[in-house]
């Protein structure tokens, strides 16, 4: 087709009849993808027991590298001890609706986090359901969306929610096409709202904080809503995470908490401006009235991992992880292992060139001793294939100091098969 | 790379050409795109496209086409992609040639494994002294394997070639 010689009744036409993939379509497409990993035997593992520095899988006790707990905090006596306290208090559930009556766990929760973040706070019952309670309340009539495209998969299901405002997707931290696409968008009546990650779970690259705030300074409409899950407790002071250490005194800006991951207990938390817009989410965002409340154990916990937060403790917690993210990142630099990104996070992707050979590693591992994940489409791109694992406190330097040789052989090996594989095929045909 | 049934022919290289450019214009850097303008060059205006996928068969035409890929791009199934020509099977009737290409798809151009493989199946058509292609179809699941192109390839090809 001679794209020069198109009409603009049929460039029109062509807008109207945008083509769309249908959502059975994608759900179909994604039980395909998720269905050959499961069949593979690489996700949807059941753990038969372990929650700390190892794992048992099919009765083999596997040294973990693939817990989001990055702090280990689940396994402190004070964390227990608070889940405990509340059982005893409150029994398992505090069975009231939380838009009549909440657990006074609440409250203190709700004190201790404010400390952290430095702002207001909103306590929901899980990062996603912050986001589907908030984002309605947040955005307005006239506001438009910016997206990037590998913002947690929550996030893009909450703005689907809003779908009468307009959403753009843009390229994964390409702060140029949101440059761009700010510059088009100067003349809306509301705000624009760029929604994006603090720290990419998969990828475990962070969102160009330093370009996001030289582009607060120069668009005014702009407002930022960070899901910062992944960087909670293990970074920043008082574990808040970078994105409040970048922006806790920005008005136009929103992070969101989780109180699970490093955090070790349950929900999230709306680092929000001001008291007014934590009003309105407590007191109009769905599942803050309409859902399940956080319920007294992990209450407990949850009150318990806030005071270790904002004691002298988490420092010295924060510098034993950070010595194992650097020694892994040695390892990683001494074996020439490639990987997705050069940041210094407990989220580590190695690249491989094909599913086939990210499988092949994952279960070479598997029977090495180490558990570690696949990260294969549609978690990433189908061109970004590779196998994540993660640092955490519960692994030594010891168990790091044999991991990585471990791994970069078993990629070696995989890689080996498959060079001998596709010479053997060549040769045949 | 295999390449069956132009021998003889004297437009054997403007073929070899409109094949590799097919490849090269499909096929982007992270943060680019595919090369629609040259894409279109290689179509019949009248050309149609055809995928054929588990979940259903999409219908295209170019425009549609490039709509389905910048919604892949956008959503972020692709950010970069990597395709070549790793064999070929022609048969021409006249002014129709019929091309069995069978392709990889890679992560980069010099990663040692693929991700996917296939064949593309293209009706050409001689238009304005030019071979154009009139339609493009594949099958995402089609079984295949490298062992197997015995078949693709076997078999002579032309009939009534000028």
């Amino acid at each position: 087709m001679d794209w020069g010689r198109l009409s603009r009744e049929r460039l029109a036409m062509a807008r109207i009849e945008r083509f769309h993939f249908s959502h059975s379509r994608k759900i179909d497409s994604a039980y395909q993808y998720v269905s050959e990993a499961a069949r593979a035997g690489v996700i949807l593992q059941s753990a038969d027991s372990g929650a700390g520095r190892h794992v048992v899988i099919d009765g083999r006790s596997l040294l973990n590298f693939g817990s989001c707990s990055y702090m280990g905090l689940q396994e402190l006596p004070e964390l227990r001890e608070g889940a405990h306290r509340a059982i005893d208090e409150y029994g398992t559930q505090f069975h009231f609706s939380r838009a009549y009556l909440q657990c006074p766990l609440y409250a203190e929760l709700d004190s201790l986090l404010r400390n952290i973040a430095g702002r207001p706070v909103v306590v929901a019952p899980s990062t996603s359901l912050a986001h589907i309670a908030a984002l309605p309340v947040l955005v307005r009539d006239g506001d438009h969306m910016i997206i990037d495209q590998f913002a947690h998969a929550s996030l893009h299901t909450a703005v689907q929610l809003l779908s009468k405002v307009p959403l753009d997707i843009v390229r994964h931290n390409r702060m140029q096409a949101l440059e761009a696409k700010l510059l088009e968008l100067r003349n809306v009546p509301g705000n624009v709202w760029y929604i994006a990650d603090g720290l990419y779970s998969m990828l475990g690259d962070f969102a160009p904080f330093a370009e996001l705030k030289q582009l607060l300074d120069r668009f005014p409409k702009l407002r930022l809503y960070l899901d910062d899950a992944h960087s909670i407790s293990w970074l920043g002071s008082c574990g808040r995470g970078p994105a409040l250490e970048h922006f806790a005194n920005d008005d136009r800006v929103v992070v969101v908490m989780s109180l699970n991951k490093a955090f070790s207990a349950a929900g999230g938390a709306l680092a929000v401006p001001s008291e007014e817009i934590a009003a309105r989410i407590r007191q109009c965002g769905g599942p803050m009235l309409f859902s399940g409340p956080i319920q007294p154990p992990m209450l407990g916990a949850a009150v318990a991992s806030a005071r270790l937060h904002i004691s002298p403790k988490l420092g010295l917690l924060q510098s034993e992880l950070h010595a194992r993210l650097q020694a892994c990142a040695v390892g990683i630099r001494k074996h020439g292992l490639a990987l997705a990104n050069d940041a210094l996070t407990p989220i580590f992707q190695v690249q491989c060139d094909s599913p086939r050979i990210v499988f092949d590693v994952a279960e070479q591992m598997q029977e090495r001793g180490f558990y570690c994940c696949v990260c294969v489409f549609p978690a990433v791109p189908m061109n970004r294939p590779g196998l994540r694992f993660t640092v955490t406190r519960h692994n030594t330097l010891q168990d790091i100091e044999e991991f990585v040789p471990a791994l970069a052989e078993c990629v070696a090996n995989a890689r080996g098969k498959r060079r001998m594989e596709s010479g053997i095929s060549v040769a045949a045909s | 790379m295999l390449n069956v049934g132009m021998q003889g022919w004297s437009d054997t290289s403007e073929v070899d050409s409109l094949m590799s450019v097919f490849y090269q214009v499909i096929s982007f850097e992270d943060g680019d795109a595919p090369d629609w303008e040259r894409m279109a060059a290689l179509f019949s205006a009248h050309a149609r496209i055809t995928r054929i996928t588990p979940q259903g068969i999409d219908y295209l035409d170019l425009s549609s086409f490039r709509l389905m890929a910048e919604e892949l791009i956008e959503v972020g199934a692709f950010t970069s992609f990597f395709e070549c020509e790793v064999a070929r099977r022609l048969d021409r009737f006249g002014d129709v040639l019929h091309i069995a290409s069978a392709y990889e798809t890679r992560v980069s151009p010099t990663a040692l494994d693929y991700v996917e493989r296939g064949i593309n199946s293209l009706q050409l058509v001689r238009e304005g002294g030019k071979w154009k292609i009139l339609s493009l179809c594949w099958d995402t699941n089609a079984p295949f394997d490298l062992h197997g192109l015995g078949s693709l390839i076997a078999g002579e090809t032309s009939h009534g070639q000028n």
